[in-house]
């Protein structure tokens, strides 16, 4: 292995690697722009210069390998200068309008500026300046920002593999853009606001809403699909003013789709339900209920658990359906099935990257109706309903109406119950049709943990407070349960995931004080333990380095 | 007058066709050199001193010898006609009056390093060189002189001319190779060079057209008769474009190593009359200018590097005392700013404010510290660049300062150009 020597300190390398991955794998902080980890390397901004012994020129340190013996040094005056230089020649024409740009506060340049540039400008000539474009319902661009480093370029082109973007006119005129259609097409093309190191792609959904450093980040999970790609929630205020992604070399690289990205305006969306029906609703639920109960009719009352919800949230529910009310009538409506790949995730992002299910915990929700009884399809139990052998039904964040749309029969059927509860976040055809309705937290509003498509669990994070008086569903169960005689005091997700680990046989190994950021695999089925997991092997890949720009 | 190699047939009747090719010897170098080994073609050219007459002077048989042996993807020749440097028009001339001493050139050079395939990269203006390297192909072609099996030799060899789009910069060779693929020309990172990774992916070398063209001429006359052409190390003869304010520019094919005084006042007749000598740029644009009292310099690669300047593509370009020299910088300077690929920060923001502020001390605006803030951006840029572009604007720009800087100090406490608007030529009848 090459051992080279960094600004003095001797570093044993890897064969391979870049001066740049050695320093910054130990701590010496190398400025670059258009180097990105996870992409290929373009060379153009040469902010990362840096001096080798022996040879005659500054060299990039992140376009070049290490060597045994190799002398670099990062901070020699030549170095310096250098440096100084390139950031003297991107500010010349640079707008410096930081006061109005979104960037400000996690731009490389302002933070680099600070570091390396000079107090004032030598710059006395006219700068030359660009016409903004909005490429796209999505994104804007501002070339009077950009420093042509061309990670936009090389992430639509190498990761997304959309070739779409490039380089027009030369010189300083040069200008980085869509080629022919004034929008980006890849489902991806958002990716490009965040790996912009500047304010000239940002996004049009999150322009002039919050400075970065006013807002509060949470490490989180979206909940578009059932990848479970790991995000940060970004609020202020209490809204989540913008998602963008996290770190997880199993799930999602760091990348986020355009859609789930999206997904975070339907948390304050107009058709949110922000209060009960009457403030005596659970009351009035648990009363109704208790009617059945004691005339030992638990058996005409159904429950309807969701995909959409926290496996802490099934397990309750069904903890209340199995344990208090005593039904076999739990069922889940299933999620689209997908045949395609889930792994290993490879650049280009492939097009099996978002799933075609769309809920982001159908493994959860399966394995917490399967550890106990249930009903095997949501189907029968909606039978069940119009036969008149259920007579009251629990729905809690789903929707079966439009969940078996092709069926006009199951709004009809629905008419005829004799009780319709309808725990949801947001009004839909059922909720509208509940005798009552109590609000539910959305995804960003809660803890626990989802079960994605690859039985990877995976740590949901409270992100801002519930809207109105909505809250997560096993709070809503719990309560039910209580008032119809149970004596439960759970107090947060953490303490159910510890219950479902004891209890649901695939979490056993999980231990709930200790998800890693990364998640934890679920036990695999005893017959499937030799097989590779779906997502394939994790020694094969690379180890995360900073990927936050 | 000296003896002429690549300009011998420029006057014969109908230069470029095959048949007064052959007659007067034509391929029988190509010939020759199939039946020598491919080895022993690049130590022919090694002998002869053959330097790359592109501009940067690298040995041409050193070149060819990069390449690996052995290769998984095919190998090629690109042969740079792009011919972009301002004041250079040398290649162009080969093209029209003799394609087929490329060809011939192309082909030998090819099997020297076990390539069968080029392709011609051509100035997209060329339209007449095209055109007669086109038919040249296709007469070769038909001749068999390229295709498969030529002379028997199990050798094959094919060639294309691949017109370029209009930029300076696709005359840097990995730029050139990005626009031979048919992507925007910008120079690609190096390492990897051209000889290991270089077109599609292949081995490749990139030669000028002149420097290809020498090599039919080496192989039928030996390394030692082109060595003995030039000074040591600076083998054979070599197309001189002189412009400017000479009685009479043109093209010249001298030995390497004439004086530059005998090219302007032997050669190209001396200044025009009335006249004075003010300034030369030895080798197009991008080389350093000379003043009157450096031209008893020899014109060779090593004798131009030792004065500071460069020998370049030997294009020569006269200036005399009419010439504002702050003026033609500016000019230059301009065409760099306007040729920058755009790609990397110190050239793409650097070359145009060099430019932008050029073009004020010419206008009156020049301030104090100018020249000094000149200086220290051509410092900044130089060495930094992906490519040489950055340093081709640079290099001038510091020579011109160096050589003429109380020309740069007059403009900026006149507060004007001291030697005023262009004349207009009309005036003078």
């Amino acid at each position: 292995m090459p051992k080279i020597i960094i600004d003095g300190v001797e570093i044993e390398a890897q064969e391979g690697q870049t001066i740049l991955q050695v320093a910054s794998e130990n701590g010496i902080d190398i400025p670059h722009f258009c180097y990105h980890p996870r992409m290929k390397i373009s060379g153009n901004c040469r902010m990362c210069l840096v001096e080798i012994e022996k040879v005659p020129k500054l060299q990039i340190s992140c376009g070049t390998q290490v060597r045994d013996g190799m002398v670099v040094s990062t901070k020699s005056e030549k170095v310096v200068k250098a440096r100084r230089a390139i950031m003297e020649f991107l500010l010349i024409n640079h707008p410096l309008d930081c006061p109005i740009c979104d960037e400000a506060g996690e731009c490389k340049l302002q933070d680099y500026c600070f570091e390396y540039g000079q107090a004032e400008s030598r710059f006395s000539e006219e700068k030359h300046t660009f016409e903004r474009l909005d490429v796209g319902p999505d994104i804007t661009r501002n070339m009077n920002r950009c420093i042509h480093c061309t990670r936009c370029i090389r992430f639509l082109r190498d990761i997304a593999g959309s070739e779409e973007a490039g380089l027009s006119e030369r010189g300083g005129h040069t200008a980085v853009g869509p080629y022919l259609e004034k929008a980006y097409q890849s489902p991806f093309s958002m990716n490009i606001v965040d790996v912009c190191p500047v304010g000239a792609l940002t996004s049009r959904h999150f322009r002039f809403k919050a400075r970065s450093w006013l807002m509060q980040k949470t490490r989180s999970l979206c909940a578009g699909c059932a990848r479970g790609c790991n995000a940060y929630l970004w609020t202020y205020q209490g809204r989540v003013l913008r998602m963008t992604p996290a770190e997880n070399d199993q799930v999602n690289l760091c990348w986020l789709c355009n859609a789930g990205r999206l997904s975070i305006k339907r948390i304050q969306a107009e058709d949110r339900i922000l209060d009960p029906t009457r403030s005596t609703a659970i009351n009035e639920a648990a009363g109704k209920i208790k009617v059945y109960l004691d005339n030992d009719q638990g058996d005409k009352i159904g429950v309807l658990i969701s995909a959409r919800l926290t496996n802490e949230d099934n397990f309750l529910v069904c903890k209340l359906a199995r344990e208090v009310i005593g039904t076999n009538w739990l069922a889940c409506v299933k999620g689209e099935s997908d045949d395609r790949l889930f792994g290993p995730l490879d650049t280009p992002l492939p097009e099996w990257f978002i799933r075609k299910d769309t809920n982001p915990n159908s493994q959860g929700a399966s394995d917490m109706l399967t550890c106990g009884d249930h009903t095997e399809d949501a189907r029968a139990l909606i039978n069940a309903v119009a036969s008149g052998q259920i007579r009251v039904l629990l729905v809690f964040s789903e929707d079966p109406i439009a969940a078996f749309a092709d069926d006009p029969g199951v709004a009809e059927s629905l008419e005829n119950l004799d009780f319709l509860l309808v725990s949801a976040s947001h009004r839909n055809l059922t909720s509208e049709r509940a005798h009552l309705v109590v609000p539910e937290a959305s995804f960003a509003e809660k803890d626990g943990s989802f079960t994605n498509e690859a039985g990877r669990v995976q740590w949901l994070s409270k992100a801002t407070q519930p809207a109105g008086q909505s809250r997560s569903a096993w709070q809503t169960a719990q309560e039910l349960a209580n008032l119809l005689g149970a004596k439960w005091s759970y107090a947060s997700a953490a303490g159910i995931m510890s219950e479902i680990a004891s209890g649901v046989s695939a979490y056993e190994d999980i231990d709930p004080a200790a998800i890693p950021e990364m998640g934890v695999m679920k036990r695999q089925p005893d017959n499937q333990d030799s097989q590779p997991s779906a997502e394939g092997d994790p020694d094969a890949r690379v180890d995360p380095v900073d990927t936050d720009q | 007058m000296a003896e002429k190699v690549l300009t011998a047939r420029f006057d014969v009747t109908d230069s470029h066709r095959l048949e007064g090719y052959r007659a007067d010897g034509g391929y029988k170098a190509l010939e020759k050199a199939l039946a020598m080994k491919p080895e022993e073609v690049i130590e022919e050219v090694k002998k002869s001193g053959l330097r790359g007459r592109g501009g940067a002077g690298f040995p041409a048989g050193v070149k060819w010898s990069f390449v690996p042996k052995e290769s998984e993807k095919p190998k090629y020749l690109c042969v740079n006609a792009d011919e972009g440097e301002p004041g250079t028009f040398k290649d162009r001339y080969i093209m029209e009056l003799d394609p087929h001493a490329l060809i011939e050139g192309s082909a030998i050079a090819a099997y020297a390093f076990g390539s069968h395939a080029a392709y011609v990269y051509v100035r997209g203006e060329f339209k007449l060189p095209i055109a007669r390297l086109e038919g040249a192909l296709a007469e070769a072609r038909k001749a068999g002189f390229i295709g498969k099996n030529i002379f028997d030799s199990d050798y094959d060899f094919e060639m294309w001319v691949q017109p370029g789009a209009g930029a300076y910069v696709c005359g840097e060779e990995t730029a050139l190779i990005e626009s031979n693929e048919g992507h925007r020309g910008m120079p690609r990172l190096k390492p990897p060079f051209p000889a290991v990774v270089g077109l599609f992916g292949g081995p490749t070398v990139v030669n000028n057209v002149e420097t290809l063209a020498y090599v039919p001429h080496i192989i039928n006359r030996g390394a030692e008769w082109f060595a003995s052409l030039g000074p040591e190390k600076n083998g054979g003869t070599k197309l001189f474009g002189v412009s400017g304010h000479v009685t009479k520019p043109g093209l010249y094919e001298l030995p390497m190593g004439t004086p530059l005084r005998e090219i302007i006042y032997d050669v190209c007749g001396g200044i025009r009359e009335g006249h004075e000598l003010k300034a030369v740029i030895p080798g197009g644009s991008s080389t350093p200018v000379l003043t009157p009292d450096e031209i008893d310099v020899n014109m060779d690669f090593d004798s131009l590097a030792k004065i500071g300047s460069m020998f370049g593509s030997g294009a020569i370009i006269v200036m005399d005392e009419t010439t504002c020299m702050v003026r033609v910088i500016a000019r230059l300077a301009k065409f760099y700013a306007h040729e920058s690929c755009g790609q990397c920060t110190p050239c793409r923001e650097g070359v145009p404010w060099i430019h932008k502020i050029l073009e004020r001390i010419e206008a009156g605006g020049g301030r104090e510290g100018d020249i000094e803030l000149l200086s220290d951006i051509c410092d900044n840029i130089q060495g930094n660049t992906i490519c040489p572009l950055g340093d081709a604007c640079a290099m001038p720009v510091r020579g011109f300062i160096a050589k003429f800087k109380p020309e740069f100090e007059a403009h900026i406490k006149q507060g004007k150009c001291p030697i005023g608007p262009i004349p207009n030529p009309w005036n003078n009848h």
